[in-house]
């Protein structure tokens, strides 16, 4: 009974430890360190459930390789946070606070990779748990396996996914035979609308992948409803090690909806 | 000597004699637009996606052709004029993506002699075009263009390119 305990205990311990803050949106949600960021922060259930006041603890580049980890310059310090750190209050547990990267960590924008932060009291005595990193865009091209077209989509746009498979790093994505893109949309609140959508592949040459479509209507997207992001994946074919054919998948891949 | 003279004389003389003014077109003011000229029944031949956003940073990738990728060339825009003023439209998709949003209701311009604006109104909908260049009226030729902003950025743009009969 004790040792059930402990596991029991251990498993609790191991989950508030992994726990993450994720009760947010970002608008826009793509975003530049040039861009103004607006985080909409809902702190229901969370250790600054109730409070009337609340400040954020903000920071950028935390454990990311080549970049120098850095707090915002409203933090203040932990037990008496800034007057500048302190979020707007739209409703009960909910706050806002808006800020440019570039700004907020007094960093160029190719020094910033990413941000996170967490929601305190002032004097600190209570928190939520940090919200996971939230990335930059490059203000430079980066070439990546996947891509949408074009970089700021609405449910309304015509929206073009691609596959460079020329870039692949995987073994298995490198040497499949695309088929199909397998894709999915989330609304604001990380809720899927409508059903998972296969489409098939166009093969534009050169290794290069796609296919165009339109969101409202590919997944039937209620007129009311604010799509969050596109998730989406390729699924093709391959060979065992005895030469059998196999179905193979790549990653997921998700690009946030802006518009 | 003399005879060289007589030589480059001739040759000014000829060049001179062989000016004339040049004729200039008339010029055509904005005031050649009319609304009429709108009314009537468009076809779609071509829409371009721009990604405005990787425009302005010099990013490949700028542009996609999607006339046929979305079916857009099976798309009709008629629009219908009393008295010289906007009235009513109608869009036919047929089986086009309806990128534009709208399907019938009320369209109306900034101005009616110089027009750069034009609102394709649907209840509480509104789809905003600009008129890239209406020159191209006299060749029933018609340009709009739809842009989308995030904040104050211009982030993405449709060019829609119409003909009529």
């Amino acid at each position: 009974m004790k040792k059930i305990f402990l596991i029991a205990l251990l498993a609790i311990s191991a989950h508030w430890a992994n726990a993450q803050f994720t009760t947010f949106t970002l608008s826009p949600g793509t975003f530049t360190a040039e861009d103004e960021v607006t985080i909409t922060a809902d702190v229901t259930g969370t250790g600054m459930a109730g409070e009337a006041d609340a400040y954020i603890w903000i920071f950028c580049n935390s454990n990311a390789a080549g970049f120098v980890a850095k707090d915002g310059i409203v933090n203040g310090s932990w037990g008496n946070s800034s007057a500048l750190a302190k979020m707007t209050r739209i409703a009960a547990n909910k706050f806002t606070f808006k800020f440019v990267g570039v700004d907020m960590f007094v960093l160029a924008p190719a020094e910033l990779k990413h941000f996170a932060f967490l929601i305190k009291s002032q004097n600190g005595s209570k928190q939520t748990q940090d919200a996971p990193a939230q990335a930059f865009e490059p203000l430079v091209f980066v070439p990546t396996v996947t891509r949408v077209f074009p970089s700021r989509i609405g449910k309304g746009d015509a929206v073009t996914v691609y596959f460079h498979q020329n870039l692949a790093t995987n073994d298995a994505d490198k040497r499949m035979t695309p088929v199909s893109f397998v894709m999915s949309v989330y609304d604001i609140n990380n809720n899927q609308v409508g059903s998972e959508v296969t489409v098939p592949v166009t093969n534009e040459g050169d290794k290069v992948f796609s296919n165009t479509f339109f969101p409202a209507t590919l997944f039937n997207v209620p007129a009311a409803t604010k799509l969050g992001k596109l998730r989406f994946r390729i699924k093709g074919t391959g060979l065992d090690v005895n030469g059998q054919p196999i179905n193979v998948e790549t990653a997921n891949s998700e690009k946030p909806f802006d518009l | 000597m003399k005879k060289l003279f007589i030589a480059a004389a001739t040759v000014a003389v000829i060049f001179i004699t062989s000016c004339k003014p040049e004729s200039f077109k008339d010029f055509e003011s904005n005031s050649a637009f009319s609304v009429s000229k709108l009314q009537g029944t468009w076809k779609v031949t071509k829409v371009t996606q721009t990604d405005e956003f990787a425009a302005s940073k010099g990013f490949p990738y700028k542009t996609l052709d999607l006339t046929s990728l979305m079916k857009q060339n099976e798309i009709t825009l008629t629009f219908a004029a009393t008295a010289g003023a906007p009235t009513t439209y109608t869009i036919n998709y047929g089986t086009a993506a309806k990128l534009l949003g709208v399907t019938n209701g009320n369209w109306q311009l900034d101005n009616l002699e110089q027009p750069q604006k034009l609102d394709l109104a649907s209840g509480t909908d509104t789809a905003k075009l600009t008129m890239a260049n209406y020159s191209l009226l006299a060749n029933n030729k018609l340009m709009l263009i739809q842009q989308k902003k995030q904040g104050n950025k211009l982030v993405l743009s449709y060019t829609y390119e119409f003909s009529k009969n």
